[in-house]
Order: structure tokens, then sequence, then C-alpha cells
């Protein structure tokens, strides 16, 4: 039983983690009595032998129960397919939108159209089938009409989020604003003051970028300090109103 | 044939190495935005852009295999890349490196986590001076890797040769046409495992053996440098909003 790399340290696919019996969880793979990493990543190690690598980036990969901010790509006659950031294409049927829709008499090109943005939580998923959304479970699901949608690696979005929400609570608490975190690394940001808005963007884009350091949530703090006592910390000129997510579609 | 001398009575190559010293390396990791993972080699005059996309849905569908990935390979050599005109459209040697090269990193993926989507690969060779199908293999394992597909271990390639009778690491295009073999090695270094192993040319078993060896402290050197082309691209990702 030995271990080969510190907790937190960045590992490489095929780096030898460990040797002998341990638990392997996510991104490590088990040969015989070796353990070594799969993705890029920070080893992470708990209970003194559970094993896992945190990868640095990586696609998205659906889970039924994830919150997530799905774009439409294309209408058909009674579904919407959406762009979740996946490997797969999701769709959206209309009897799961929270509104009543009479497929065959109404146009739901009314609802939504290409290019909207839907709040919704994946309804079911298991990797032989497409994903399904469904944006009635929850009242807090449905269509985007105003405030920005960016785009994050969704290996960050953990960080985003924090422990039970915290990160983002911490946000909305300090700047008023009001953020949901899609799974699959979009955010979506409302706030009447823009200036604040821009502010939360930039703190986002901040966490996202030092997700794997520590002491992040005290930097965040901080930096809210500052924010609030009227000097403005960092320039905060160079969010663009409409973010539109890069990447591939 | 040629009367030209490539390796002097004192193991002097034409370019000034010794028998079992690389080309000089550089890689870099995460060049490129428009794609998931992307890496850039240059290995002596060879110069090397791989660009990564997916996993994502398969098009055209039929693709598409139910239990698993399918890794799209393609290499290509950019009309400039030779000092005559390379005709763009994909020859007959690229087709085939197309294959080898995909073959060299299928083990190495886990595409079976991935079912009915494709990776993409594309290697786009900016410069050719021999070696380019192993200096693809070490930049295209950096491309996947900074992705985030998960691997069993990078793959890492050199290619190893033969000039007067001796065994040597790491041709050039001048050694490469007029030396008497040329054998690409791909390995994966943590686990040992050999991904690609073709010769163009004739080695003595034992010359072969030797081969395997030279490539392997070849291999081990470059795996060095591929983790800390890795490494130097997540630390650029603090740094850049600390700015």
């Amino acid at each position: 039983m030995s271990i080969f790399v510190e907790h937190r340290q960045l590992v490489s696919p095929g780096d030898l983690l460990a040797k002998g019996k341990f638990r392997a969880e996510h991104n490590v793979g088990v040969y015989g009595d070796e353990y070594r990493s799969l993705v890029l990543g920070s080893f992470e190690l708990r209970e003194g032998n559970v094993l896992s690598v945190k990868a640095l980036r990586g696609p998205y990969i659906p889970r039924r129960g994830d919150k997530v901010i799905g774009e439409v790509t294309d209408i058909s006659m009674g579904s919407w397919t959406m762009d979740i950031r996946a490997p797969y294409e999701a769709t959206l049927p209309a009897g799961r939108f929270p509104a009543r829709i009479n497929p065959v008499l109404d146009d739901i090109r009314r609802y939504l159209s290409v290019g909207d943005y839907v709040f919704a939580e994946v309804a079911e998923f298991d990797r032989s089938r497409p994903p399904i959304l469904d944006a009635t479970l929850s009242r807090e699901y449905g269509p985007i009409r105003d405030g920005v949608v960016i785009a994050v690696e969704p290996t960050r979005v953990p960080r985003i989020i924090g422990k039970k929400g915290s990160m983002v609570q911490l946000l909305n608490r300090e700047l008023g604003v009001n953020i949901n975190v899609g799974q699959n690394g979009f955010v979506w940001i409302r706030s009447q003051d823009k200036e604040k808005r821009a502010v939360a963007v930039q703190l986002i884009r901040k966490i996202e970028a030092e997700a794997h350091t520590s002491g992040l949530t005290s930097r965040i703090e901080e930096f809210l300090r500052a924010f609030k006592n009227g000097s403005q910390p960092e320039s905060t000129q160079n969010v663009q109103e409409t973010s539109k997510p890069e990447g591939e579609g | 044939m040629s009367s030209q001398i490539l390796l002097s009575p004192d193991g002097i190559r034409t370019d000034g190495r010794r028998i079992d010293e690389m080309r000089k390396v550089k890689m870099e990791v995460g060049l490129l935005k428009n794609c998931s993972g992307s890496a850039y080699i240059e290995q002596g005059k060879t110069k090397i852009i791989v660009a990564v996309h997916g996993p994502r849905e398969a098009h055209p569908k039929y693709l598409a295999l139910p239990h698993r990935a399918v890794l799209r390979t393609r290499y290509h050599m950019a009309p400039f890349s030779t000092s005559e005109r390379k005709s763009p459209a994909p020859s007959r040697r690229e087709i085939e490196l197309t294959k080898v090269i995909r073959e060299a990193l299928e083990p190495a993926v886990l595409l079976e986590e991935f079912p009915k989507t494709v990776i993409d690969v594309f290697i786009e060779v900016l410069q050719a001076d021999a070696g380019t199908r192993s200096a693809g293999v070490t930049a295209a394992s950096l491309a996947l890797a900074e992705a985030g597909i998960p691997m069993r271990d990078l793959v890492t390639a050199v290619a190893v040769g033969k000039l007067e009778g001796k065994v040597v690491l790491d041709l050039n295009e001048e050694e490469d046409e007029h030396g008497q073999a040329d054998m690409p090695v791909a390995m994966m270094p943590n686990i040992n495992k050999i991904t690609l192993l073709q010769l163009n040319g004739r080695l003595t078993g034992e010359e072969l053996k030797e081969g395997l060896e030279v490539a392997r402290k070849g291999i081990s050197q470059l795996y060095q440098m591929q983790k800390q082309a890795l490494t130097m691209r997540y630390s650029a990702t603090v740094q850049q909003e600390e700015e």
C-alpha cells in the first residue's frame, strides 16, 4: 500500500497514482494492484484510500437529475432539439415545456425558437438513448428571457457552485444578483444592475480559471469586500453584453 | 546509390548529432481555440499542429458505433510542407498514415466511454523533415489529453534508423532518404506497450532489438517533454487571470 503522488498534485494520463488496495473513483484506471490516472487533472485523496482525479477539462456527460441550460438548435413537430454541450444532442418535448401546448394545433415556434436558451433538467439519459429534458419539474425551470448566459468549462462547475451551493449563494447575497448554474457549464446571470452583473461575470471567470487552487473562497470574499467599499479592484469593462457561448455546436 | 557519408567514423551525423541524440524538440499544448484540445510539436525541422474535436455526435449517422466512440484521424500535409508543392488532396501515403496513426492512438483512448460519438483528430503537417508520423502521434496524444478525453496513457513515438551499419535515433530527411533503414516506434511509456512498429529497410534481429532499446530511450525523453508541456498548459490557466 503506497501512494506516489500528493493530494492536489497535477497528474497526466498513465501516471502511477498508487499501488495496493484502494478504492478508485473518477478518472482512475485499475490494472491489477496498480492505480493510474486516466486524464489530465489534479489528484484527490479522500479518507486515506479513495483515489480520484479531477479533470482539468473535458466533455459534459449528462446525468439524470442534472440542472442544465440548453440552446435550441432545431425545431420539429412536437419537440425542440437542444445543444447541451454534451456529446449527445438533447430533446425537449413540447409536453415537457411549462406551458399548455397542443403540438398538433399550436406552432411550438411561438414558445421557443432557434437560439433561445432554456433552463431545464435532464429527465432521461442512459447513453444508449439521447438525453430528454424536462422544464416542468421545478418552478425555476423555463425559457431564459433576460440576463446573460456565459459558457464555462463543465469541469469547473462544482467549484462555481461550491459546497452545497455556498459559492453561488455568496455571489447572489453579496452582489444582489441571481445566478443559476447549469451542470453543463452554462451560467445564467440576472440583475437589474448592469455593473453588478458585469462583476458577477468577472468573478465567475475568476473562479473558473482558479478552480483547482485552494483558498479561492477567501479570495472571492476579499474581492467582494473591495467592490462594496467602492474601489474597483480590477477592470470590469471587457464583458460582452450578449455573450454567445463559444465552442463547437 | 549515394556516395554521401551520413555517419563519420567517429560517430557524428551530417547535422552534427551523435547516434543516440534526438533533434531539438519543442512542444506546446492548448494553442487553438475552436477545438476541444490542441498541440504543436517541432522536432528538428518537422513542424506539426494537431487539433482534437469531440467526443461529438457522429455525422453521417451511419458512422456511429453502438458500443464505443469512433476515432477519426486525418493526417494531412500542407501544400507548402515540402520543397516541391504537395497536392492538397489526400495521397495514398497520407491515407495509409491516417490509418497507422489511428491504430497507434486507439489502444490508449477509452473509446467505450462515449458510445455513438466520434472523436476527430486532425494532424496537419506544416513542414516535413522526416519523422512526421511519430511526431504526429506524440502531438495527437497531447491534444487528446488536453481535451480531457480519458486515456490509459499518453502515446509517444520516435523513429530509429540505420546509417552505415549503425543504429541511430530520430532520422532527419536526408538520413531517411539515403539511410539503410527507418523504423518508427510508438509506445505507451507508463504501461510499457508498443502501439506502432513499422520498418522500412532491413535490420538484423540484433539490430531490431537494439533499435527498440534506442527508441525506448528517445521515447522516455520525449515523454518528459510531453508532461512538461501539459504542466505548462495547466499553470498558464491560473496566471492568465491573475495578471
